[in-house]
């Protein structure tokens, strides 16, 4: 094989042309993890229960352990959103408040951490992605912060300044650049409703809906970060991702056997 | 107890380093090594060698600076309408008075407290977990401050606090102190003791700042809760040890902070103020009678 | 004396205990409501940095060529320093490339890519630092941006590394997998975010033609153009990333950028000066 020289074959080629031919996707992409699952533990919906709530649920993922092999990413919940709130009206930009909303998702793998220790917990930092694998050969459950690190580089949103990434997005961002077997977002809620089914409940629940469908619908509320559905859109592997009640005895468990327990969404 | 010890008859080696003149003595008879010091071949738990060490000069390592501390609860979560006139005072002192701002943790501190015991984890995993919350708050103040000169430092760049001093930073710290698993059960309850009140006043002991104020959203302390009996008479000073003998059900100040106060060496007194009244910071930074002044 | 009822602090379980909250505007929200999202927007935002400027240097267009090109620049830019303040942002170039295509080829997902790319970026800033050390630089890592007013009192030249943290997280593309974050958005969301008196990219062109110079000689130059109507416009190639003008339909702060040609003396200059050469794209 001819070694890639700089120069003669892509010297020149702009980065910004509107057909990058030749940055094209060339053969098939590799998945890193395909044999991991991604869970998320909701911020406000499970974490911020305390112990009825998370309890139940830790023995839950503690008992699928040796079928599946599982990383834990934290939401933030009622503190993050004080903390916007107090910075909104300190008149931060976007870029501020993601920065914050950060440590709080950081603050919940802490606390997950310690309840999980004993059943192989390992908090693992950003910088350490790279001992991923071995602590998963190791038969541990890798926790994780859910914000993604863009921090100050947040784009600006088109409304307000809530950060439009957080910890839904990272957490499935984290799993479609691992390929992962699947990205499963533990809430209190059945999945996902016509409107928001504590304000109004006689909301209709909706089983099974597509990106794009979704994304139709313009739904004044969601139970899922709006980022997400755009990302999946040009997802490569996570093509489709399930929100279920882990409120519910059994629920997680039969979403990591592949069960539709709860809504799935996925890109067409 | 010789104030001289007797030593044994010693063979002494050559001074390492003959400006210091400390010496490597070996102990005849029975093998140990020594440096020759004050200290050498003492118990350190002695009570009489210990009770020798405390007369001895202390340095004075930052005595012109200014140790404010804003409460979390008090004032940074209350937003703009509290925070942003205590910056503008804060800037418009920063002229005449070098200020190194602390801040605290507040509702979110004490909401990770509630779901962090409800959870049964113990003291010191909760000591660990409130960091962050003080972290926030000093980006946000940070941010609120960058125009002027603000910069955020982390516990490991303390020693580079005279630089950014003197290129006319004005630098935001986190109080909270670094106890983490390491923080001391408490008679009562699982709450670590060692909160943000007590970091800030630590620094300001260690520093030897000429000040450490406490901004918060009350008067200062209170005969009896004022909230409860209106007739409550404001303390202007009062000190630690009488403080703590009154018991007072409730204190605007964390109580570690008033039994490390009672062996103080360099900063013997703290003022608490209230930030919700402009001009309150200023009069405190000048040294004016303003909040109470808890003493030695 | 300050009564304040908006922020009582306040801590409470929900009904039998569910849920433990904070009081506060966001409570219980899921903060996807759209009226909830647009009641956040402000056009106060606070004033981070406004007396600074960002200068952007490009990698391929302006690092890349070596002594030559960085030179005279950096001369301009210590000259410069001098009297305004600056922030100097660098991108990554041939090498950044060289790694997409390589990274490409082995199968490597987005944000696999936008790890490494990070790095050719790094060696930029280091070598930039060592060219401008005498000139009291500072390499100033992502961490240690909260330094950056002080080292900016005192007048040093703060050198940043503009590839943005996406890392893993880096977005997939809708076609090919080279990251939409690169270096410019980087710039630009640093701008917007640190509230700069400009946001200043140094390139190898005059600025935007209306069709490509090299193939039409009389191709007419644009000195000034909407980020809506640039983008209306769909021009094949730019010397800019295309993230870069989705980022300004939408910033708050920085509504304008400004491309001049660093191989052309005292194009930088004139720009930091506020005059306008090159091009401006504006909101």
């Amino acid at each position: 094989m001819e070694p890639k020289k700089i120069g003669t074959v892509y010297s020149g080629l702009s980065l910004n042309q509107a057909d990058t031919a030749y940055f094209d996707d060339q053969g098939e992409e590799i998945s890193i993890m395909p044999s991991v699952n991604v869970i998320k533990i909701g911020g406000q919906s499970i974490m911020d229960r305390g112990r009825s709530g998370l309890y139940p649920l830790l023995d839950e993922i503690v008992a699928n352990k040796s079928t599946h092999k599982m990383i834990l990413g934290t939401g933030g919940g009622t503190r993050s959103r004080h903390v916007y709130s107090v910075a909104m009206d300190l008149g931060m930009p976007t870029g501020v408040i993601a920065r914050l909303g950060t440590l709080i998702s950081h603050q919940n793998a802490k606390i997950l951490h310690m309840l999980m220790c004993k059943h192989g917990g390992v908090f693992v930092l950003r910088d350490s992605f790279e001992h991923l694998a071995l602590y998963l050969h190791a038969g541990c459950i890798p926790i994780i912060e859910g914000m993604p690190p863009y921090e100050i580089y947040e784009r600006p949103a088109r409304g307000g300044r809530i950060p439009e990434s957080r910890t839904d997005t990272g957490i499935y961002l984290l799993g479609e650049v691992l390929g992962a077997r699947s990205v499963i977002f533990a809430k209190d809620e059945d999945g996902l409703y016509t409107e928001d089914p504590k304000k109004n409940p006689k909301a209709e629940f909706i089983p099974k809906i597509s990106v794009s469908e979704l994304i139709r619908r313009d739904l004044n509320d969601l139970v899922v970060e709006r980022k997400v559905l755009e990302l999946m859109q040009n997802a490569r592997h996570v093509r489709q991702l399930q929100i279920i009640n882990a409120l519910k005895p059994g629920t997680l468990t039969r979403a990591l056997n592949g069960e539709h327990v709860g809504t799935i969404i996925y890109a067409d | 107890m010789p104030t001289e010890p007797k030593l044994p008859p010693i063979e002494s080696a050559a001074p390492t380093s003959p400006e210091s003149g400390a010496k490597i003595v070996i102990e005849q008879g029975r093998p140990r090594v020594h440096v020759e010091s004050p200290l050498m071949m003492e118990s350190l738990i002695d009570k009489q060698v210990i009770d020798r060490t405390y007369e001895e000069h202390e340095v004075a390592i930052l005595p012109d600076v200014h140790l404010v501390h804003l409460g979390g609860q008090g004032t940074i979560d209350r937003g703009a309408e509290v925070l942003l006139p205590l910056i503008d005072e804060i800037v418009r002192n920063r002229a005449e008075h070098k200020i190194l701002i602390g801040v605290g943790g507040g509702i979110r501190e004490r909401h990770t407290f509630a779901l962090a015991t409800d959870l049964g984890l113990p003291t010191g995993a909760l000591a660990q977990l409130t960091g962050v919350i003080c972290k926030q708050n000093a980006t946000m103040v940070y941010y609120l401050l960058a125009r002027h000169g603000g910069v955020r430092i982390a516990r490991e760049n303390f020693h580079k606090l005279p630089y950014y001093m003197n290129a006319g930073g004005i630098p935001v710290i986190v109080d909270m102190p670094p106890y983490h698993f390491w923080e001391h059960m408490p008679r009562v309850g699982r709450i670590p003791k060692h909160r943000p009140d007590t970091g800030s006043y630590l620094i300001s002991e260690v520093y030897s700042c000429r000040s450490s104020i406490f901004v918060k959203d009350v008067d200062g302390v209170f005969t009896e809760d004022p909230r409860v009996n209106p007739r409550a008479k404001l303390i202007p000073r009062v000190s630690a040890s009488e403080l703590l003998a009154m018991n007072l059900p409730d204190l605007p100040i964390e109580r570690a902070v008033l039994e490390i106060l009672l062996l103080a060496r360099n900063r013997k007194e703290i003022r608490i103020i209230n930030g919700l009244v402009p001009g309150n910071l200023t009069r405190a930074l000048n040294g004016e009678a303003v909040g109470t002044v808890i003493c030695q | 004396m300050v009564e304040s009822s908006k922020h009582t602090s306040e801590l409470f379980w929900e009904d039998g205990r569910s849920r433990l909250h904070i009081r506060s505007r966001f409570m219980m929200e899921s903060l996807q409501d759209k009226a909830l999202i647009q009641s956040t927007y402000t056009d106060k935002e606070v004033q981070i940095l406004p007396d600074t400027h960002l200068v952007h240097l490009g990698g391929a267009s302006i690092i890349d060529r070596g002594r030559a090109a960085l030179e005279p620049l950096l001369e301009e830019i210590v000259a410069a320093r001098k009297r305004q303040q600056i922030v100097l942002s660098v991108g990554g170039g041939a090498r950044e490339r060289h790694t997409y295509a390589l990274g490409i080829d082995l199968g490597l997902p987005t944000g696999g890519l936008a790890t490494l790319g990070w790095m050719i970026c790094e060696q930029n800033a280091v070598m930039l630092y060592h060219l401008l050390a005498r000139h009291r630089a500072i390499q100033v890592p992502y961490l240690h941006f909260e330094m950056l007013p002080v080292y900016l009192r005192e007048g040093s030249l703060p050198i940043v590394m503009s590839m943005p943290n996406y890392f893993l997280w880096e977005h997939p593309s809708r076609r090919g997998r080279v990251p939409m974050h690169r270096p410019d958005t980087g710039a630009m969301l640093l701008a917007e975010v640190l509230t700069t008196r400009s946001c200043i990219y140094v390139k190898d062109v005059d600025g935007l033609y209306a069709e490509d110079p090299k193939k039409n000689p009389s191709a007419e130059f644009i000195s000034r153009i909407k980020v809506a109507e640039l983008a209306e416009r769909n021009l094949n190639d730019l010397p800019i990333e295309r993230a870069v003008l989705e980022v300004l339909q939408v910033a708050r702060n920085r509504k304008e950028i400004q491309i001049v040609n660093g191989l052309k003396p005292g194009a930088l200059t004139r720009a930091l000066d506020g005059e306008p050469v090159g091009t401006v794209i504006h909101q």
